[in-house]
């Protein structure tokens, strides 16, 4: 089934997505998997255990920064689709885009906004190889 | 006689009654000339000295306004710089607050559409609705778990800002510092091993008997004892322990000096600097607000003392504090 990770420090985000994706994630469209910090992030899709096709990440974290993240994801597999998200402005999306970000979220999330998104983004590409 | 000054005519009246010899005149006339003049250098002198007089009262006047309009200045710079530093408190503040905000705004509306599906599955009624009913009431129950968590904190990040902002205001007394450390440090102790049961923890007290009372309010001082030893305890334990904390009380002779060290990883040099910011932290979010070393700081500062982060590795914290004057 193909997966979306999500990356945040926050630990009641899975909570979060998973009950506003709980119609999605029913109907077998799509299903999330989640990591809450840079280095758990990387391991997890180092592992390619699951079929990972968008990786959504909040930028301000402690320890790896998302930011750093992005980057580090963009050098090794330049084509992962890469979302970041941000209480932050203009400025930080900025960086995020020259980083290689695919696209920016700001918060509050719009989840109506997120799962055209997604759905999107994902009926886009294909299982990395 | 022709003399015009008053004073000579009278002086030479006296001393000359029977009048005098035409031969004097030249020099009477001399006389009377320089009387004159020094009347006249006289008066001018009197005139400059009321001038310079009316002059200076004016200039202190003057004087008097300016330095009432700059500690007016003062104050107002005062306040601003409070504000400011308010500005900068309230800008951290609504940005902390925005994540626990995001959540409890975002669990309320996902519980209030949740409670209309356990409707429809109640009004069912078939065994299959009925389980997933109680799967969704027990999703509620977890939901509204997450929204009080974050009521929370949002409310522990206010009251947070608003101690920093008020400042302390407890009574000054004269106490003995070292029960003090010896108190909180039990206090540090417990609380930890309360939390982690399963993490071995020592807390050693080397207290120096000859340390001698300090001025300060015992509330605001033990309260920046207990956030520097829980904080070490907390490092100390952080790799899952054994872990150490040595706290130490020395007499300088001019004040007191606490040392609390502990056995963790230290602090990292490009942290060094940010550790006494209000809202710094390397804790994940909801743990603490990132205030207590802020206010800590501020609290031993005030008291007179300094707060110092000693050494990085091991880390070490030192509080000062001065004896009161004799």
């Amino acid at each position: 089934m193909r997966c979306v990770l999500i990356v945040d420090d926050e630990m009641d985000i899975a909570a979060l997505f998973q009950q506003r994706f709980r119609s999605d994630i029913k109907a077998g469209n799509l299903s999330f998997v989640f990591a809450h910090s840079g280095e758990e992030a990387l391991a997890c899709y180092e592992a390619r255990q699951l079929d990972i096709v968008l990786i959504l990440s909040d930028i301000a974290m402690p320890g790896m920064s998302g930011l750093e993240l992005l980057q580090r994801l963009k050098t090794r597999w330049p084509a992962l689709p890469v979302v970041m998200v941000s209480a932050y402005g203009a400025d930080k999306e900025l960086v995020a885009r020259e980083l290689g970000a695919d696209d920016f979220v700001s918060k509050p999330i719009d989840f109506e906004e997120l799962r055209a998104m997604i759905l999107s983004n994902y009926l886009r590409s294909e299982p990395n190889a | 006689m022709t003399l015009r000054h008053r004073l000579l005519q009278r002086q030479v009246r006296k001393a000359l009654p029977h009048g005098y010899d035409p031969s004097l005149e030249p020099l009477l006339q001399a006389v009377d000339q320089a009387y004159t003049q020094l009347d006249a250098d006289r008066a001018l002198i009197e005139r400059s000295l009321e001038i310079s007089s009316s002059e200076l009262s004016e200039l202190n006047a003057t004087l008097r306004e300016r330095l009432a309009q700059i500690q007016a200045m003062q104050q107002q710079l005062v306040a601003q710089e409070k504000l400011a530093s308010l500005g900068g408190l309230t800008a951290g503040i609504a940005h902390e607050i925005k994540n626990p905000l995001n959540f409890i705004n975002n669990f309320a509306d996902l519980s209030a559409e949740l409670a209309e599906e356990l409707v429809a599955l109640l009004n069912n009624g078939d065994p299959a609705s009925l389980a997933e009913a109680a799967e969704l009431a027990g999703t509620l129950q977890g939901n509204l778990a997450i929204v009080a968590r974050h009521g929370r904190r949002a409310d522990a990040i206010v009251r947070g800002m608003l101690q920093h902002a008020r400042g302390q205001g407890s009574a000054h007394q004269l106490l003995e510092l070292n029960a003090l450390v010896e108190e909180n440090a039990d206090l540090a102790f417990h609380g930890f091993r309360a939390r982690n049961p399963q993490i071995p923890l020592e807390v050693r007290k080397q207290l120096d008997p000859s340390v001698r009372q300090v001025h300060g309010s015992a509330q605001d001082l033990a309260r920046v004892l207990l956030n520097v030893m829980g904080n070490a305890c907390e490092a100390a334990g952080e790799s899952g322990g054994p872990g150490v904390v040595d706290v130490v009380t020395q007499d300088l002779g001019h004040a007191v000096q606490v040392r609390i060290r502990n056995t963790g990883s230290g602090v990292p040099a490009e942290l060094s600097e940010r550790i006494f910011e209000p809202f710094f932290t390397t804790k994940p979010p909801g743990s603490g607000t990132g205030l207590g070393l802020s206010i800590s700081h501020d609290i031993v500062q005030s008291h007179g003392g300094t707060l110092r982060l000693t050494s990085l590795q091991p880390a070490e914290f030192t509080v000062e504090l001065p004896y009161p004057a004799k």
